[in-house]
């Protein structure tokens, strides 16, 4: 059992605390989530959860922790690792062996437990959280989501009953989320006490037992799932599962729904196509010391003006797709803009404003006031010109680099998972608001966010294992998903376009009212 | 597979060797030893071409900028063009220093591709080595793949951003290429810390004892390659020093005359 008393953080040099105070109890067997904005002090709560902050930071903590009795912050690592388990967001940086069955040894080695017994414990674990390969097959062969697994696995292993985990579906595609979720209940459902740090709600909607909302510092409520308080998931621009979120509208509104036709598109909604902007070989590519193919795809012709979303499991070739289209571009002397999946490795300059300038400045381009002024608006970085870019959260910094990138106003704009760890609010109005800048210029963008992908496309590839299962319009792509989002089916039951909630709302509340 | 101690006992070996001698022939033996251990120690197809390239690209830079400055005494011009003139001398030694690199270089990575690090870690604590740096090293080495990735991630961003435009002028250029390095810096601390939070929330303590799965075994095949590479080291080791003494004038041996001459030849 869990159990925090008056839990407060504050960073050295702040004014306030960063957290708390903070009371807190997760039981045997209960799935707590834990969301709010960014910034909210979410990941912070849980460093402190795990007497990280205590130990290492610099700051001041106070308040009690216990789990099963002892304190994280005052028992040596050995002894802690048999307690409590804390899961970090990026996977492939907390693994440091070569095989499957080393790695789920390591926390076993470290807490000195019986030789004789690590190598049966750890392939129990292996089975446990599913990856059911062979015991010395390389972490690095593994999927995102079966990496994150790997590292719950490892982080268990000693015999830890309570697991902190730090946004764990972040990066991973809904199948890869699908199978971390279904592993954490069935945990919860042999004792264990698991809380989670995550944005992305919807998959685990139905699935906690209790959701934490926190918003500066504080919790603004704990509460079971029947009793979210939904208003305050809206003021704060917290994602939703839709269909709850229609029906909470409808009940509000006094509407009932019912099906409707298909609403015809409006051609100024959206810069349409225009003329061929690129045409590909068949694209081919193979990595070395691999069999098969890591992409295969016919020759694709892209027009400028268009959105493409590119949809797919981890590992079925979305990022290779895009480093192949960036190339061939190059080759066509199209300007090519190219934020890939970690958008920290694009920010050299020393402030967010010398970021935003540097692409147009290099180029000579003229106008660059305006273009950094629009850039920056867009993105909604007013606040952060002067700032260093590592500075910043996760989300911001993907801002920045997506500004920085739009900026240089390219003929073609490519993003790899451009809303990795950002809220639903960030999320949307990120897409929405480059969409006018780039105008009749072509956005191609990868993404696991299914919703966001047929909500701001025109046009969606469906990759799996590397090759081309479906290129076509965002309505048909919705049935050739695996699994397919039940965002999507109730879409269909109601004759909708899958399209944004307020859309599907609108036309579904017209229906009512008709 | 070999016993980590003894792998790193023989890095140690070519190191002492690499340092020793003076001999481009002698040298070339040892990187060529080394080269054969590293292709035998299963490093991907994909590396073979690239560390060939590399090897080349050190060779040949040593050996031009060292002939070009190369400012001892005696010196023999080679070759003159212009102003330019290539030293002799300078040739040769740039040839040494540069296959002393190579072989030292190619021991190391030898090691690492052929010992996990988990072994690696524990031979190290086992050698007295102080936990936290036998850690320190075993991660360096995992991540180093990932970290030249990165800089190419890097290189890639800078380009697209500037359409493939260069600064003309050397201190823009350099100064971009200093700031290159910023987000490479800033992503190694952020996975330096989540990575510290890991292994210390999976119970890693460098002052605490840890158990292993498979507890590394020194074998008698592992006495014999030590006892033989050993052999061979001190043979050297003790040629090479009666050489120095010989050339020192402070012992001179008239039996040790075909040793003396041999050292000079070949080592």
């Amino acid at each position: 059992m869990l159990r925090a008393v008056g839990l407060s953080y504050r960073y050295p040099s702040a004014d306030s605390d960063a957290v708390g105070p903070i009371d807190l109890k997760v039981d045997p067997g209960e799935l707590v989530v834990v969301t709010g904005p960014t910034g909210s002090g979410k990941s912070t709560l849980l460093r402190l959860l795990a007497g990280l902050l205590q130990r290492h930071g610099r700051g001041e903590a106070s308040g009690k922790i216990e789990i099963d009795g002892k304190d994280p912050s005052e028992i040596a690592p050995h002894q802690r690792a048999t307690a409590l388990a804390y899961v970090t967001q990026s996977p492939g940086d907390q693994i440091v062996c070569r095989s499957l069955l080393d790695e789920v040894s390591f926390g076993l080695e470290s807490t000195s437990c019986d030789p004789q017994t690590i190598e049966s414990t750890a392939l129990a674990w292996l089975q446990r959280v599913g990856l059911d390969y062979p015991p010395d097959l390389h972490p690095e062969s593994l999927s995102g989501g079966e990496q994150q697994r790997l590292v719950i696995g490892a982080s268990l292993a000693a015999g830890a009953k309570t697991v902190l985990l730090d946004e764990p579906l972040s990066q991973l595609d809904p199948k890869g989320a699908q199978a971390v979720i279904q592993m954490l209940k069935k945990m919860t459902q042999d004792g264990w006490a698991v809380v989670v740090v995550e944005h992305r709600i919807q998959e685990l909607w139905d699935k906690a037992d209790r959701f934490i909302l926190m918003d500066e510092g504080t919790i603004l409520f704990d509460n079971p799932v029947d009793s979210i308080p939904l208003t305050a998931f809206r003021r704060l621009g917290l994602s939703i599962p839709p269909i709850v979120d229609i029906r909470d509208r409808a009940e509000l509104d006094g509407c009932q729904l019912k099906a409707v036709q298909p609403p015809s598109v409006d051609p100024n909604q959206t810069s349409g196509p225009g003329k061929l902007l690129l045409k590909t070989r068949a694209i081919e590519v193979s990595y070395t010391g691999r069999k098969e193919r890591a992409l295969e795809t016919p020759v694709l012709a892209i027009d400028s003006g268009e959105r493409l979303a590119i949809l797919g499991h981890n590992g079925s070739g979305k990022s290779t797709l895009l480093r192949e289209l960036s190339q061939i571009a190059s080759e066509q002397s199209l300007s090519v803009a190219f934020v890939p999946q970690n958008a920290d490795l694009t920010l050299f300059n020393s402030t967010v404003q010398g970021e935003i300038e540097f692409g147009p400045r290099e180029r000579g381009s003229d106008a660059l006031e305006q273009r950094v002024h629009d850039a920056v608006q867009a993105l909604g970085l007013e606040d952060y010109r002067t700032r260093p870019p590592h500075s910043l959260s996760k989300g911001q910094r993907v801002r920045v680099a997506v500004a920085s990138a739009l900026a240089c106003l390219p003929d073609l704009l490519l993003l790899d998972e451009p809303t990795a760890g950002q809220d639903a609010a960030q999320m949307h109005n990120t897409m929405r608001s480059i969409d006018p800048l780039l105008a009749n210029r072509t956005l191609i963008f990868a993404t696991h966010d299914v919703q966001l992908a047929l909500s701001f496309s025109t046009r969606v590839i469906v990759l799996e294992e590397g090759q081309l299962i479906f290129d076509g319009p965002p309505d048909e792509a919705a049935s050739v998903l695996n699994p397919v989002p039940p965002w999507v089916h109730f879409c269909h039951r109601h004759g909708l376009s899958v399209s944004t909630v307020d859309d599907a709302y609108r036309q579904l509340k017209c229906s009512t009212q008709d | 597979m070999f016993d980590p101690r003894l792998k790193f006992i023989l890095v140690l070996m070519v190191g002492s060797l690499a340092v020793i001698l003076n001999s481009a022939a002698a040298l070339g033996l040892l990187a060529v030893g080394c080269g054969l251990s590293l292709i035998a120690s299963g490093i991907p197809a994909r590396w073979k071409g690239r560390a060939v390239a590399i090897i080349l690209a050190i060779v040949w830079s040593t050996v031009l900028s060292q002939s070009l400055f190369y400012g001892q005494q005696p010196r023999t011009a080679l070759l003159e063009i212009g102003p330019l003139v290539f030293w002799r001398e300078g040739l040769e030694h740039g040839l040494v220093q540069s296959i002393r690199f190579i072989g030292i270089s190619l021991a190391g990575i030898a090691l690492a591709i052929s010992t996990p690090p988990d072994k690696l870690l524990s031979a190290m604590q086992k050698m007295g080595i102080p936990s936290g740096l036998c850690f320190l090293t075993v991660t360096a080495l995992r991540f180093m793949p990932t970290v030249g990735n990165e800089i190419l991630t890097v290189r890639a961003a800078r380009r697209h951003r500037s359409g493939g435009r260069i600064s003309r002028r050397p201190w823009v250029l350099i100064a971009t290429e200093v700031s290159l390095l910023m987000p490479i810096l800033a992503r190694s601390l952020r996975r330096a810390r989540s990575l510290a939070e890991s292994m210390h929330i999976r119970g890693f303590d460098p002052r605490a004892h840890r158990s292993s799965r498979q507890a590394i075994c020194w074998t008698l095949r592992d006495t014999w390659v030590l006892m033989s590479s050993a052999s061979i080291f001190l043979s050297v080791a003790s040629a090479k020093a009666l050489y120095l003494l010989y050339t020192l004038e402070l012992t001179y041996h008239p039996k040790l005359r075909s040793l003396y001459g041999w050292c000079r030849d070949w080592l």
